[in-house]
């Protein structure tokens, strides 16, 4: 092995750590149970067996990259940090309010759009203090009110502090007085201030996006310095990197400052892989759809790239960030098939073992490789009798025709939604359970191309060999562009600058903007891959990325810029995925379907109609 | 076709049609259904994200559909349910006006009469055909609360409106633009009525930009399954929505199930009452409001789209989730409403705050309905929203409309507390954020809280309302407040209790307070506070 150039890219699942290692170029892959120990532990357990396994030494690797559905996953099992959060008076219930929305709309029994789980009632704490909409001080912060929620939380001690103020994205003073006394009072407790996690308006959004990273941080920057320590101890030197949403990789510090951005880390990777591959076989728009054990992850590709969003649902929980427009459902090998009272079979998340899984279902019919688990047979017999289905085969083909169906719904809605038509795309199949379910999907949705990865089942792990290590930073702006004009537009980039440190051999920058006609409208946000334009050079790109993602021109001539973010990443390096050869099996399903090796997997075309 | 389809008696043809043979296997059906439903939906999120006006961009007040080249309804977005019974009667009227084999590619068309199957006048609605190879195939169609439409008050909902004509501009179906462009004749009607013209004109873009976003999806679809071959399978969903609904139906008890509800008295009207009679029989649903008040000449009234909405939303709320939702389940709903009564107004009644009689009639009928599903339905939700406006000038001396929706408690149960605080069976508005309120108008919302205690009491509690605390921070900020449940309010179901009534105070700067009613109009002074409290659900079961 190179001394200090092999990069080890793992993906961390609910059922399965997946590891990549890439020895310039050599590529090994492994997939390992994650078992029941904690997260750091089941990683460096994973790494140790495949250092035995495919013969290195993880002290001579030159890097780590990690992504993880470990967040996700405590979001869908509900399982984070007790959090305390310090409102204005008045806004202790913007959390339990949310935005007055429910779910289901015609569900009789009304439930709120809004993860009022993240904080418990009796932990949110209403301050005295207030600034106006221009960040005015209107009433001075309470230092003996903040003074005695210290004491509550001394009395009753919580994992993390949330602040979220009003107008705290125009004007931080309190947060920061806030924040500064609560980590004097409690040094070791993790205090996250909103203007920090989410520097936009709209309580409600920011509210929870401070909780969010308050839920999350505990469990997912422990789990980040007991890997970079546990790694230490076994002589690694190189780089441990993190991918975030967006596809990023991130250094210790900045990963553990901001958890929720790694949220989506896992569906971001596999969702780059499937952008690499496409790019490589010319396969146009695509959307990644990786089926793994508890979710289904889709992901929009086009020209070559992922697409990002500033708006996703994460298990029920809206995400205010820039990230790759992943969106999940769960759907995933653990579902179980059950009856659905009209006569047909539904697969829902239960963990009741008189029915089969979707795994036990696929295995059956030989369409993924794992065996049957042992009781497999009892639960599809289960099935078929209470569906009144002729044998288990038949009672297995249909649950998996079921979950085509389901994807395909989800699908749909989610490329109509973006403006794209499912069935003139490439569907890219990855995961564990990809190959097998998305021809289903393809022809549900009546397309006919089909891309998968050769190594599909550990796509995320893939996507991370293609990332570049990155850093970013942002800064309000609240200016009329107009206003702003060319020097002022030139300061805001230099300031920015002046943030990021140097990146060897060169940084390749990338800046964000996000803007709107007026300042009331929810900001748009646009990206320039030469930062240092003018006002018009700006206005040009907003009007043409508006119009490209609406259809319209924006309604009004004015712009307001709300903040910029500028980015620093080292020069992605130049992958060519090799074309599988000739004689490798196909993953999943092949039947129907014209076959073609292309760089890094195959291209599949529907041959029968 | 939409509507009349309903009234008509099961003949012949629909035993013909729903039982016909289509080339399209069932599994096409429901995958053209999702691809139609997530078109609509994705009309509306370009609606959401475009709009200017805070109450579509804050409140979500705004709704997208879908309809065959024929007319009839294909698919709805997830919208404010209030709005679902508006766009079959809106599209029927315009097509009437303008027959569609008359239409051309590029052409759009507009309307808010209330009377010719609009809701009240802010809502506008606009119609767009599409057409694929020179094939009409679809029409797009997105109704949208606009800022302001003229009239008495500023945001064209004046609470004291006494006939129509108060109430602003009253466009019957109208050609709005022609080869892509609107017309300037429209644009001048907009800028000579509106308060906020560049606002409204806004908003109409974003109708537009969302009608064109379904006319490019459409188009696709149409393309690679062929245009015929779409008309075929677009009729095929509805049919199949008939059969599905019809089916359901026919499983429901054959029995009549009555529900009333009525509105706060209001000084110098008779009371307004709803009566209504819900039946299943021949695989249809039957609503007859017979006995329901006459109408009133204050904005109280409703017409018939709410009429619908609220029939239409009970029906889906009861439904299988797998039931397609289009106008197929339209031809099996039955409406008899009285003419020129406060369900079905005639000219010239004024019908603005029509949203506390719609959720009086949805809550009559859950009433009814659930007495034919009793396992799954809760005690009921308190039954109103406010709509609260208001509007000025600024210390910068700019004009100023803000309107914002505040809900209240659901009802408990059946097996679990109602929820606190969420918008209920038509209403599903979302709230005005303190930061978005503050940066528009020179008002401060000094705190939003759960108004603790205000649902009923029961086994499962009634969910609690709102209460939502104003500051003027400039004078002459004037304001329309239109809510519901000051004095009237849901009983608990199962012995479950009632929930506290809504209330409304302003508290002037010079210490007095006054106590308003259900609709009020009034001024408040810099410094002065407003108090607004909702009503919360009702409780079910007795309390432990």
């Amino acid at each position: 092995m190179n001394a200090l150039t092999a990069i080890l890219a793992i993906d961390v699942g609910f059922e399965f750590v997946d590891l990549v290692l890439d020895r310039g170029g050599e590529l090994m892959a492994a997939k390992h149970r994650v078992g029941r120990a904690s997260a750091a532990v089941a990683i460096i357990d994973a790494i140790e067996l495949f250092s035995r396994e495919a013969d290195f030494e993880i002290a001579r690797l030159g890097a780590i990259r990690l992504a993880s559905t470990g967040g996700i996953n405590a979001l869908l099992t509900r399982r984070g940090a007790r959090v305390a959060l310090i409102a204005n008076e008045g806004f202790g219930d913007t959390l339990y309010l949310g935005r007055q929305n429910r779910r289901d709309l015609f569900d009789p029994v009304a439930r709120l759009a809004s993860p009022s789980f993240l904080v418990r009632r009796s932990d949110i704490h209403e301050l005295r203090g207030r600034l106006d909409a221009v960040g005015r001080e209107i009433e001075g912060l309470d230092m003996t009110g903040l003074s005695a929620i210290a004491d509550v939380i001394a009395s009753d001690p919580v994992d993390a502090v949330a602040i979220c103020l009003l107008h705290a994205h125009i004007d931080a003073t309190h947060e920061q007085q806030c924040a500064e006394f609560i980590t004097r009072r409690f040094p070791e407790l993790p205090v996250i201030v909103s203007h920090v996690a989410d520097p936009n308006p709209r309580e409600f959004e920011r509210t929870v996006s401070t909780c969010l990273e308050a839920w999350l941080r505990p469990a997912q920057a422990g789990m980040m310095r007991q890997l970079d320590q546990a790694l230490a101890e076994r002589g690694f030197a190189g780089s441990l990197q993190f991918a975030n949403g967006s596809g990023q990789l991130q250094m210790l510090e900045a990963a553990c400052a901001n958890v929720s951005a790694h949220l989506t880390s896992g569906p971001a990777s596999a969702a780059r892989h499937a952008a690499d591959l496409s790019q490589a076989s010319d396969a146009g728009a695509a959307i990644a759809i990786d089926i793994g054990s508890t979710t289904t992850d889709m992901a929009l590709i086009l020209n070559g790239k992922p697409v990002m969003t500033r708006h996703l649902q994460v298990a029920e929980v809206p995400l205010r960030q820039v990230v790759n427009d992943v969106q999940s459902c769960a759907l995933g090998g653990l579902a179980r098939a059950l009856p659905d009272g009209l006569g047909g079979i539904t697969l829902a998340v239960s963990n009741d073992p008189a029915w089969p899984t979707l795994s036990d279902c696929l295995a059956c019919l030989g369409l993924i490789s794992l065996e049957p688990a042992d009781d497999a047979v009892g639960r599809l017999e289960n099935l078929a009798r209470e569906t009144g289905t002729a044998g288990i085969e038949n009672a297995a083909r249909a649950a998996v025709i079921a979950v085509e169906r389901s994807v395909a719904q989800a699908v749909l809605r989610y490329a109509v939604q973006r403006n794209v038509d499912p069935a003139r795309t490439t569907l890219v199949a990855m995961g564990g359970l990809g190959p097998a379910l998305v021809p289903g999907v393809v022809e549900m949705l009546g397309g006919g191309r089909l891309l998968v990865p050769a190594l599909s089942a550990v796509a995320g792990a893939m996507g991370l060999l293609t990332m570049a290590p990155s850093q970013s930073t942002r800064i309000r702006v609240d200016a009329d562009l107009r206003e702003l004009g060319p020097k002022g537009v030139a300061d805001c980039v230099q300031r920015l600058r002046s943030g990021l440190r140097a990146i060897e051999g060169g940084a390749v920058e990338r800046l964000d903007i996000d803007l709107a006609p007026t300042a009331s409208m929810h900001p748009f946000g646009i990206h320039l891959d030469i930062p240092g334009a003018g006002p018009e050079t700006i206005t040009a790109a907003f009007a043409e990325q508006y119009a490209a993602r609406f259809g319209m021109a924006p309604p009004f001539t004015s712009l307001h810029v709300f903040a910029m973010t500028l980015t620093h990443s080292e020069a992605e390096p130049e992958r060519n995925w090799p074309a599988p050869p000739e004689n490798i099996s196909l993953p999943g399903r092949s039947d129907g379907w014209d076959c073609k090796a292309v760089s890094g997997g195959f291209m599949m075309t529907r041959s029968t109609g | 076709m939409g509507l009349q389809g309903s009234e008509r008696r099961l003949h012949d043809d629909e035993i013909d049609r729903m039982s016909r043979k289509t080339a399209i296997r069932p599994l096409d059906l429901d995958v053209l259904q999702m691809r139609l439903d997530a078109i609509a939906q994705g009309m509306q999120e370009t609606v959401f994200r475009t709009a200017v006006s805070p109450v579509v961009r804050e409140g979500a007040d705004a709704s997208c559909a879908l309809f065959s080249s024929e007319g009839e309804l294909l698919a709805l977005s997830d919208a404010i349910p209030l709005l679902l019974g508006a766009l079959p009667g809106a599209v029927e009227a315009t097509l009437r006006r303008f027959p569609a084999d008359g239409m051309a590619e590029g052409d759009m068309f507009c309307m808010n009469d209330p009377f010719d199957g609009g809701t009240h006048l802010p809502d506008i609605v606009v119609l767009v055909p599409v057409f694929s190879r020179g094939h009409r195939i679809a029409f797009a169609s997105i109704i949208l609360h606009h800022q302001d439409v003229g009239g008495m008050r500023p945001g064209s909902v004046p609470p004291d409106a006494k006939d129509i004509f108060q109430e602003g501009l009253r466009i019957g179906p109208t050609r709005l633009a022609r080869q892509g462009a609107i017309l300037p004749e429209m644009e001048d009607l907009v800028r000579r009525n509106s308060r906020v013209p560049d606002i409204v004109l806004g908003d109409i873009a974003a109708q537009i930009a969302a009608a064109q976003d379904a006319a490019r999806s459409l188009r696709a679809i149409a393309s690679e399954v062929g245009e015929a071959q779409f008309l075929e399978a677009a009729a095929a969903c509805l049919d199949k929505a008939e059969q599905q609904a019809a089916s359901y139906f026919a499983g429901l008890p054959r029995q009549t199930f009555q529900g009333a509800d009525g509105l706060d008295p209001t000084p110098g009207l008779p009371p307004v009452e709803v009566k209504v009679c819900i039946s299943f029989a021949d695989g249809r649903v039957s609503a007859d409001f017979t006995g329901s008040s006459a109408q009133v000449a204050a904005p109280i009234n409703c017409v018939r789209s709410g009429a619908l909405s609220g029939v239409l939303y009970a029906v889906l709320s009861i439904t299988p989730p797998g039931l397609y939702r289009n106008g197929g389940i339209l031809r099996r709903i039955i409406l008899t409403l009285p003419e020129a009564s406060v369900v079905n107004a005639s000219p010239p009644a004024p019908v603005n705050a029509r949203t506390g009689m719609v959720r009086c009639i949805t809550s009559a009928v859950l009433q009814g309905i659930a007495q034919a599903v009793p396992e799954r339905m809760p005690a009921a939700n308190c039954g109103m929203s406010y709509v609260l406006a208001f509007s000025g000038i600024d210390a910068d001396r700019r004009s100023f409309i803000v309107t914002e929706i505040i809900a209240g408690g659901a009802g408990g149960g059946p097996l679990s507390d109602g929820a606190d605080a969420v918008s209920t069976d038509v209403g599903n508005a979302m709230n005005m954020p303190a930061e978005a309120l503050e940066e528009i108008a020179p008002v401060r919302l000094v705190s939003a809280r759960i108004r603790r205690g205000s649902g009923g009491s029961g086994r499962f509690r009634g969910g609690d309302g709102i209460e939502r605390v104003y500051e003027a921070l400039v004078d002459g900020v004037s304001v329309s407040l239109r809510g519901e449940r000051f004095e009237r309010v849901p009983d608990g179901l199962l012995g479950g209790g009632r929930p506290s009534p809504s209330k409304a105070t302003i508290h002037r700067v010079d210490g007095s307070s006054v106590a308003l009613s259900a609709r009020s109009a009034f001024t408040l002074d810099c410094g002065d506070r407003l108090v607004v409290e909702s009503c919360g659900g009702a409780g079910y079961g007795t309390p432990a």
